[in-house]
């Protein structure tokens, strides 16, 4: 088993723990694994910790910790801008581990707000060889987030009797009066807006075609020849980023060589069930083999 | 207060520890903090920080671990049985030990931390035993989780036959059926608990059919919480601050240094 603690930082106060191979690949990239949403460093169903041995057992490197405020790592008082502590975090771990002369280039790994600060620490960083992005796309949406989220839903099990009376139980709604009223406010709200065309201009409003900031951003990252891996699964929001993409994003992405995506069916936001999470461990493995060996 | 990560154990079995250490150590008793296990292991995480952080800052040193198959040590949770989780404690005690020069050991377990900690009871012998929302019967503990993980599968994007078949998964862990049965057998008896005794949580002891409720050497105290180790409710906590102060403030009597013992 080989697994050890690291401190990367001078005070000796800040650890993570790095799997390494038996025989380490030279110029092989560290997979750096970066927190989903305050899940600390195991992952969300401790996927990291999984994923990480089967990186090791095909012989990649990989590093996670916590950022600060999560996990473990809550000797740090620095609270006011946490996305700039985020990076300043992360730049003490690669500074560390190339200053030791143990690694070169990284592959940042994360999950939803992960993913997305994967690829906004790559866009300033050349030692980023490539980013691993599972379920945050850094990509305009298509759809209307949430509500198609619900539509595939309902459409996937049309057809299934179980859900259908789960629905039709109204368990919650019975066990606090409180729901009832809300229910009912939500959807008279939600009637009045439909009939008053008022969605329309919502769903236009929370389309980001209008602001193309991040489109602009992919170009640069893929031109430096930064490796990109997609992943998203079907119980998530980023789904229609990926399987109804921007147009722009057609153009200016997904042609790319760099650029690879992966869908994976019948899993949630946070791969609870083990068959999804074998699929994405199988996906990002195949990844790193093909792109980095 | 130092937080010290180290890995401890065979190579074949490596455990994770997490030593919180005092700046000055004024209690001759440590704390070994059992976590539970699974999607609750994850969950609890900031809680047992915060816990380990406070008892440090009161002087009392205190370590957590993950157990064989959970967490950051080696193996993985379809390998875990009762027998790997009792020897996690068992091993992880003595490490302690060793590392403080303290020999006096306070076992504090939660959910199934606690029926660990109970059924290493006998091997250790520790000065105290504090139960924090213990999981009273392994069979119903068992059951409850089959039944929210089939609550879950029913409001998810997962169809029903894409699950593995011989062993149980139980949302996001998979574990093998001998360990569900192993837990099943498992049960909270304080009859014979002659130790010192904490039971913190939403079920009195004495309430229960029990003769457990007749020990003198068990002090109840309620806890300020319903079920902080899920995202069931809208008043959970995700770090308990009420519940750690009472710990802490349980605790620290027990291990006075005075000028005689110090």
């Amino acid at each position: 088993m080989l697994e050890e603690v690291i401190y990367y930082e001078e005070r000796g106060t800040k650890y993570g723990i790095i799997a390494h191979p038996a025989i380490e690949k030279k110029e092989a990239p560290l997979v750096v694994f970066l927190n989903a949403g305050l899940v600390n460093r195991q992952g969300p169903n401790g996927i990291y910790v999984k994923l990480s041995r089967d990186l090791k057992a095909a012989g990649f490197a990989s590093f996670r910790f916590d950022l600060p405020g999560i996990g473990d790592n809550i000797n740090d008082s620095r609270w006011s801008s946490k996305t700039q502590f985020y990076a300043e975090e992360l730049r003490s771990v690669i500074d560390h581990f190339r200053a030791a002369g143990r690694f070169d280039s990284f592959i940042l790994l994360g999950l939803c707000t992960g993913a997305n600060m994967a690829f906004d620490y790559a866009l300033g960083e050349n030692a980023v060889k490539g980013i691993c992005m599972i379920n945050g796309t850094r990509m305009p949406q298509g759809g209307n987030g949430g509500r198609s989220i619900r539509v595939r839903y309902y459409r996937k099990y049309l057809t299934d009797i179980r859900r259908w009376l789960k629905f039709l139980s109204f368990k919650k709604l019975l066990r606090v009066p409180g729901y009832f009223i809300l229910v009912l406010v939500v959807i008279g709200g939600k009637a009045w807006s439909l009939l008053s065309g008022k969605a329309k201009g919502k769903a236009a409003k929370k389309d980001p075609a209008a602001g193309p900031k991040e489109i602009t951003w992919w170009p640069v990252l893929l031109n430096r020849g930064v490796e990109v891996f997609q992943v998203v699964s079907e119980g998530s929001e980023s789904f229609d980023c990926i399987d109804n993409p921007d147009k722009r994003v057609a153009d200016l992405v997904v042609s790319r060589d760099n650029y690879r995506e992966q869908i994976i069916y019948d899993a949630d936001h946070t791969f609870t069930s083990i068959v999804s999470q074998k699929a994405l461990i199988e996906g990002i493995v195949r990844w790193c083999q093909s792109r980095f060996n | 207060m130092n937080q010290q990560a180290a890995y401890f154990g065979l190579h074949f079995k490596r455990y994770f520890s997490l030593l919180f250490e005092p700046a000055s150590i004024t209690s001759r008793c440590v704390v070994l903090i059992c976590n539970p296990i699974g999607q609750e292991n994850i969950r609890t995480n900031k809680a047992v920080i915060h816990l380990g952080r406070e008892l440090a800052g009161q002087g009392i040193p205190a370590m957590t671990f993950d157990y064989f198959g959970m967490g950051d040590s080696s193996g993985r949770s379809e390998d875990m049985t009762s027998h790997s989780c009792l020897e996690s404690i068992t091993e992880s005690a003595a490490y302690l030990k060793s590392q403080t020069g303290i020999d006096d050991v306070i076992l504090l377990g939660i959910r199934m931390g606690g029926l660990f900690a109970l059924g290493s009871d006998a091997v250790i012998r520790p000065k105290a035993v504090v139960l924090w929302h213990p999981v009273i019967n392994g069979a119903a503990y068992v059951e409850e989780s089959r039944r929210e993980h089939r609550k879950w599968l029913l409001g998810s994007f997962v169809p029903k036959d894409g699950l593995f078949k011989k062993k149980t998964e139980m949302l996001g862990f998979l574990y093998s059926e001998s360990f569900n049965e192993q837990i099943s057998r498992m049960r909270v008896d304080l009859h014979a608990m002659n130790r010192t005794c904490l039971w913190l949580g939403n079920t009195d002891p004495k309430s229960m059919d029990s003769p457990a409720g007749e020990n003198k050497h068990v002090t109840y105290l309620a806890s300020a919480y319903r079920k902080f180790w899920t995202k069931s409710g809208l008043d959970d906590a995700i770090v308990p601050i009420h519940d750690i102060r009472c710990i802490v403030n349980w605790i620290k009597p027990l291990g006075v240094l005075t000028p005689t013992n110090r």
